[in-house]
């Protein structure tokens, strides 16, 4: 971007940065690789001190962690949740998306930053009166309570980054499709969610994301059955002593799945972060 | 008429998870529940917090210092780190996909993670203390330095998010403006000065802004590390609301905890609002 006036000077320039920016990864990257070898090491490798770099892999946390039935069902717990509440909050926010974008409607901007507005109410003030209804409507310890109210969470998400999508579609298609005799109803079907089919694909799997990732409310809201495996991850500090080894390879498993699906959706991450006010 | 159907499934929705409840805790915030009988007592709540608790006043001042410790890294790191990145070169969407990984993996990953790698007996970073010949320290436990400790977590997971809005920002650069100052002479520090980041005034105050609510509701992070200790050395707003509700249950000082954490972050909101509008 910026003109060097000589080449010896812009090599030297090009050098320095990489310099940097392999420093800067590998600070990074160092605590993650903590998690990864130790989840790798056995139980008596990993107090070893100077820590052993080069070692032989087993995966004896992954077979321990796995007997311990409760992993899997946290693991599923996690995804009935995140994906539930992922489905509800494209239902719900498709139509307003829709509305938002495309008719006139009074105080349009208004209902639009009050939706937004949510993102940023600390969630502990929701989480106080949320707990005491659920606990007089018995909802405690089910999926509803922590589908709801993660539907809550990314249903803004989902209403600001899909009228983006569809607000980027011409709507001279629809209008086309109106008068070759489509209803409304008809056209949004067949022209503008076909259209916008990556926006939604890619809003769906940032909702999958937060829900899976979210911690505050699973604590509150579940329970042994219904725990999340975010939840069960804060179980090993309950123990008297903790078992590093099975929690990092339970912290290897739980993260995965959403580093995957980060990489998938990594343009349309800091648009996600800042509710498609920032377009990444 | 017809229109608002569409919007009617999300506003009710909203309404009955999020207006309704909200309603609820500012009934709460004048009463004395505590999972018992419900005592209507006035401002008694906000009374005692604001004229007569200690523990308030310091969470106050911990959020005050979370907030300053880590956005005085996050921001000015992410600038940079966007700068040295906002160049054409190889290897560089290896780069983004390795600075994004910390803010997505489960913040409780992040904070257990830390919690381990600040383990005085197992930790690796008292191990490369010694290594470079210095003490190790009690990264958690000691009340001098548990709360740089905790935000350093919060460094380490968000400073990217900074870096990719600023990268989204520069992105949009007229670089042809650039060019031409070069050309009349000015050095690329002047371009920085003068044309970069006064440019770049929105997307900052947008990141900043970011940055200033959510680390208000910095949770994790201190949760699953110090849960606020030791003493109340990282007790922020945040953590002492939840304490108070869920391990305390003294749900009327809680709730006028948290009362008042929606009015912090509702001025900043509006603020944010009228940079985005």
């Amino acid at each position: 971007m910026m003109h060097r006036p000589k080449s010896g000077n812009k090599l030297l320039v090009d050098v320095l940065c990489y310099l940097i920016l392999i420093i800067v990864c590998v600070i990074f990257l160092l605590p993650i690789y903590w998690v990864v070898t130790t989840s790798l090491k056995l139980p008596i490798e990993i107090f070893e001190l100077p820590p052993k770099w080069i070692f032989v892999p087993t995966l004896e946390n992954y077979i321990q962690l796995l007997k311990t039935v409760d992993f899997i069902s946290c693991y599923v717990n996690s995804i009935i949740v995140a994906s539930s509440s992922t489905i509800l909050s494209l239902a719900l926010g498709f139509p307003t998306a829709y509305a938002l974008a495309r008719f006139r409607i009074k105080r349009k901007e208004d209902i639009a930053f009050w939706i937004l507005s949510t993102r940023f109410t600390p969630a502990v003030a929701i989480a106080i009166p949320i707990f005491i209804l659920f606990q007089h409507l018995r909802l405690l310890n089910t999926y509803p309570a922590l589908i709801l109210v993660h539907t809550l969470m990314n249903l803004p998400l989902a209403v600001w980054m899909l009228r983006g999508f569809i607000e980027s579609i011409p709507p001279e298609l629809e209008q086309a499709a109106l008068v070759d005799g489509c209803s409304e109803s008809q056209a949004i079907l067949r022209i503008t969610i076909p259209l916008s089919l990556t926006g939604i694909i890619a809003t769906g799997v940032l909702c999958f994301i937060f829900s899976w990732n979210e911690f505050l409310f699973a604590l509150l809201l579940t329970g042994v059955e219904t725990r999340t495996a975010a939840v069960m991850m804060y179980c090993f500090i309950g123990f008297s002593e903790i078992r590093w080894g099975q929690m990092c390879s339970a912290a290897v498993l739980v993260s995965i799945p959403v580093i995957i699906f980060g990489i998938l959706v990594r343009k349309y991450l800091i648009a996600g972060l800042t509710f498609g006010t920032i377009k990444g | 008429m017809k229109h608002y159907i569409y919007l009617f499934p999300t506003l009710i929705f909203m309404i009955a998870l999020s207006i309704y409840p909200l309603a609820y805790l500012w009934y709460i915030s004048f009463t004395d529940f505590s999972g018992g009988s419900i005592n209507f007592i006035g401002l008694e709540n906000y009374a005692y917090l604001i004229l007569k608790d200690p523990v308030f006043l310091t969470s106050l001042q911990n959020t005050m210092l979370y907030i300053a410790l880590s956005l005085g890294v996050e921001i000015p790191l992410g600038l940079g780190l966007a700068l040295l990145l906002n160049r054409k070169f190889r290897g560089k969407s290896v780069f983004l996909i390795i600075i994004m990984i910390p803010m997505i993996i489960p913040p409780v990953v992040a904070g257990l993670t830390f919690r381990m790698l600040y383990d005085p007996t197992l930790g690796i970073l008292n191990y490369l203390l010694s290594v470079f010949g210095l003490r190790g320290m009690n990264w958690l436990s000691d009340p001098q330095i548990a709360m740089l400790s905790v935000a350093l977590i919060d460094i380490w997971q968000w400073t990217p998010f900074v870096t990719l809005v600023m990268l989204a920002g520069l992105q949009y650069l007229p670089l042809d403006v650039m060019e031409a100052a070069i050309i009349d002479g000015a050095s690329s520090f002047q371009v920085l000065r003068y044309i970069t980041l006064p440019l770049l005034k929105r997307i900052f105050a947008l990141a900043i802004l970011f940055r200033l609510v959510d680390s208000i509701k910095a949770f994790e992070t201190i949760f699953l590390t110090t849960r606020g200790g030791p003493g109340y050395a990282t007790q922020t707003l945040n953590i002492y609301t939840f304490l108070t509700s869920f391990t305390y249950f003294h749900f009327g000082v809680g709730a006028a905890l948290a009362i008042l954490m929606v009015i912090i972050t509702t001025f900043l909101v509006l603020l944010l609002f009228r940079i985005l509008r």
